[in-house]
């Protein structure tokens, strides 16, 4: 028993004392549901993510669903948090990427944003002949999100 | 040891008990298949009931078979100390073998007059896993014990802490760490609990893992392939073999010293 | 008699494939409003319909269409109306864009990527779909039904399996859904963005949810049966940001998780059966929903909330111990969900491990007898003192058992009594 207590303990200190690793993980299809809406993730590419303070993951099917929990949770949990980039398909941490509001765009909860990797790659999508608006992150947090009530 | 009236009122504790939970599951719920309230039920029952009764009179028999001088006598005979032990362990095994064929029976009884039933064969094979599990674990509890007052206290004291006092525990902790640290937690507390390794089979025997929530759907899934069903035969062998050999080894020590 | 003697005529002459004249052809030589009989053969083109026209196939038509276009379009028509033929392989089974008053039915869809999809139509009618999904994980194809857009739909007496969402409905006005059964999917039906959908008499089994309702107003779910929802995450109904949604007299059985509404405004919760579900129904910022005349039967936890609770009142609890002594038909005492699990539940995700766990069973008869009110939040304060509906009689008996049990006892004590006096 008290070998026990020893042991998890040690596994309490371990876990406690590392350093919380912000790299973002895979989605799995599978299991993985939205944390603000519960929809499965079945388009990765507009998949967003956020790793709490302590290291918790959370997922999220679609950028307007992450920025929603991201307004009403406490600001001194969130660690770091990611978005799809809408050509490439990588992870993008938010702080530097770029978002192009496009009505025309279908995502999963109808936000209609797309993220990019930096301003240049938002406007040459842009100049590439599609409709949309170019924003920043700050713009996100206070943004009236078309359709959505 | 079936003479012992002690055991006897276990036997007919465990029947009417049984027969009482299946008679009232079953007059509350229509059946259905899954995780089921009336499963659960059956299920805790045999959690609560078996555990409890093999570590107290298990350990307590080979504990008072020390305190008698029983052990000491034995020492003259050319018996081997292995020879005892297994033969101490079948016999507590066979006779909650008895108890629990005598509950299927009547749970079978009660069924036929009060309607359908299902899960029978996971009651059996929980039944088993317990059976075997326990009885080696109240073997090791007995060796250990200076008297048959000090095993019942650590068989009631490993009993509580397995049931309820770490489970408490761990929804304690949980409230104040991290969603990820405490289902780590959860996953050791599932290989070093006994309880909680009965109870872990039992969902993957009924095939409802994902009862236990998305959360540990990496776990179930682990334990549904061909090399989680060899690892969970070795952990479950483990748990028998190794309380045993370490009764053996303790009991061979204390004849020493005396 | 002359009427299938040409078709038999025409059959032969039908070489498929190799004719001169492709089908597409064919319609479009046709005038505006007329009828084409299809004969039972194999075309392996697709066909764009734009007029005015009667397809009707016969036992055996088939259109086998692979690559990346729909093998029947419908665009820019009205009055359109196509019936009796099997698709097979494919992208998109049937599109329909921008037309009115369009019937589809008697249609079998294997393999395709998406049976059916619709966009800006008004009036249309989808019976009697057979729809069966290609192998693989639902986040790889498409949906049975798409509609996006349109007004005034019906989907009716149709079997969708192995799709990603059965029904899918996104700024959709009118769809009215019923007699369906659709299974082994993503979602059986899915709303968003959606006014006045109704969804009756539909049968949803063994997908992630049952409905899937968002964003969704003024609809009602109604005599449908939900059940048998259990794989990760799965629930009969979820409800998310709805209001005055009416979910009435549904049948749901065996689920992960029966309801959940989350921040659902206005809405009612009646007269519906919830039995066997791991959990009955949870509510998550949803505490302004009438919640009555349910029955809550042999569900492992029967209700949980966040802190904020719901409102319950005249429903049926299994796990009450209520006395009637005025007979006025409700408890004499209120009846309070057990919350202390329920609750931790809701708030972190591990802790399902412990769903009927020893130790939470044991937690949750203290939480029976210490019963502080004050602090609930999930309280009816006049449960029903009987189930609404009647039982539906126990089982027969059954003698064999009744026997085996006889003899199983009297197998063991025989043993005990042998071996005690040995």
């Amino acid at each position: 028993m008290k070998k026990w207590i020893l042991i998890a303990i040690t596994v309490m200190i371990l876990s406690g004392c590392g350093e919380t690793d912000f790299t973002p993980r895979a989605i799995e299809a599978e299991t993985d549901i939205c944390a603000v809406c519960n929809m499965s993730i079945t388009h990765e590419e507009y998949a967003a993510q956020l790793i709490e303070e302590d290291g918790d993951h959370l997922v999220f099917d679609d950028l307007g669903c992450l920025i929603e929990h991201i307004n009403e949770m406490d600001q001194a949990e969130l660690g770091a948090a990611f978005i799809k980039d809408a050509q490439t398909n990588e992870w993008l941490n938010i702080e530097r990427a770029a978002y192009v509001y496009a009505p025309g765009e279908w995502t999963p909860m109808s936000y209609h944003v797309l993220a990019f990797e930096n301003t240049d790659a938002a406007q040459q999508w842009l100049d590439g002949g599609q409709q949309g608006e170019l924003l920043a992150l700050d713009d996100l947090y206070g943004f009236d999100w078309g359709n959505h009530h | 040891m079936l003479r012992s009236r002690w055991l006897q009122l276990v036997g007919l504790l465990f029947v009417f008990v049984f027969a009482a939970v299946m008679a009232i599951q079953q007059l509350a719920i229509p059946p259905s298949s899954g995780f089921s309230r009336q499963a659960a039920a059956m299920f805790n029952v045999q959690l609560f009931l078996l555990p409890l009764f093999l570590l107290t009179i298990g350990s307590m028999n080979i504990a008072g078979d020390a305190e008698s001088g029983w052990l000491h006598l034995l020492k003259t005979y050319p018996m081997k100390m292995s020879r005892y032990i297994a033969g101490k362990y079948m016999a507590l095994a066979g006779a909650f073998l008895l108890i629990a064929l005598l509950s299927m029976g009547a749970v079978l009884a009660i069924s036929g007059i009060a309607g359908a039933l299902s899960g029978m064969g996971v009651y059996i094979v929980t039944s088993l896993l317990l059976i075997f599990i326990f009885s080696a674990l109240a073997l090791l509890l007995g060796s250990i014990a200076k008297n048959r007052l000090h095993a019942l206290a650590l068989s009631l004291v490993f009993w509580a802490s397995w049931l309820l006092l770490i489970p408490y525990a761990l929804m304690a902790i949980g409230t104040a760490l991290a969603g990820h640290v405490v289902k780590t937690f959860i996953i050791f507390n599932i290989h070093v609990n006994p309880v909680e390794w009965v109870r872990f089979c039992f969902f993957l025997a009924t095939g409802n893992g994902d009862a236990l929530g998305p959360a540990f759907y990496g776990l179930t899934g682990f334990y549904t392939e061909p090399l989680g069903v060899v690892t969970a035969i070795a952990v479950t062998s483990l748990w028998i073999v190794l309380p045993l050999s370490v009764a053996g080894m303790v009991l061979k020590r204390r004849e020493r010293q005396t | 008699m002359k009427r299938i003697v040409l078709l038999w005529m025409l059959f032969l002459l039908w070489p498929g494939i190799g004719y001169a004249e492709s089908l597409q052809q064919t319609i479009d030589a046709l005038p505006d409003g007329s009828e084409l009989v299809l004969e039972p053969v194999v075309y392996h083109e697709e066909v764009s319909i734009t007029k005015p026209l009667r397809i009707i196939g016969s036992p055996g038509t088939i259109f086998r269409v692979d690559g990346e276009s729909p093998a029947i379009s419908i665009e820019n028509t009205q009055d359109v109306q196509m019936r009796n033929v099997d698709i097979e392989q494919g992208d998109t089974a049937v599109l329909i864009k921008s037309s009115e008053n369009i019937t589809i039915e008697e249609i079998e869809v294997s393999e395709a990527e998406q049976a059916v999809e619709v966009h800006d139509s008004k009036t249309l009618t989808f019976r009697e779909l057979l729809v069966e999904g290609p192998a693989g994980h639902y986040s790889a194809k498409g949906n049975g039904v798409a509609l996006y857009n349109s007004e005034d739909i019906q989907v009716s007496d149709s079997a969708i399996r192995h799709m990603r969402d059965g029904i899918y409905a996104e700024k959709t006005t009118n769809l009215q859904t019923s007699g369906n059964r659709i299974e082994n999917s993503r979602y059986g039906v899915h709303l968003m963005y959606s006014r006045q959908a109704d969804l009756s008499g539909n049968v949803l089994s063994e997908n992630v949810a049952g409905v899937m309702l968002m964003m969704t107003e003024d609809s009602r779910i109604q005599e449908n049966t939900i059940h048998e929802h259990t794989s990760p995450n799965a629930s009969g109904l979820v409800l998310y940001e709805a209001q005055n949604i009416q979910v009435t007299g549904n049948v749901i059985n065996a689920n992960a998780l029966g309801l959940s509404l989350q921040k659902v405004k206005n809405s009612q919760i009646e007269n519906n059966k919830f039995y066997g579900n791991q959990i009955g129904m949870e509510f998550i910022r949803s505490a302004e929903n009438n919640t009555r005349g349910n029955e809550f039967t042999g569900n492992i936890v029967q209700l949980r909330s966040d802190a904020l609770g719901g409102m319950l009142a005249g429903n049926y609890y299994d796990d009450a111990s209520l006395l009637d002594l005025d007979e006025d038909g409700y408890g004499d005492t209120p009846y309070t969900a057990l919350q202390s699990y329920g609750q931790w539940m809701v708030r972190e995700p591990a802790y399902q491990y412990f769903i009927e766990a020893p130790a939470v069973v044991l937690l949750n008869e203290m939480d029976r007898q210490m019963n502080s009110m004050e602090s609930a939040v999930l309280m009816d304060s006049k449960p029903l003192a009987k189930p609404p509906s009647e039982a539906t009689g126990n089982p027969p008996m059954s003698l064999w058992r009744l026997f085996l049990g006889a003899m199983l006892l009297a197998f063991g004590g025989w043993i005990w009594k042998k071996e005690s006096v040995a």
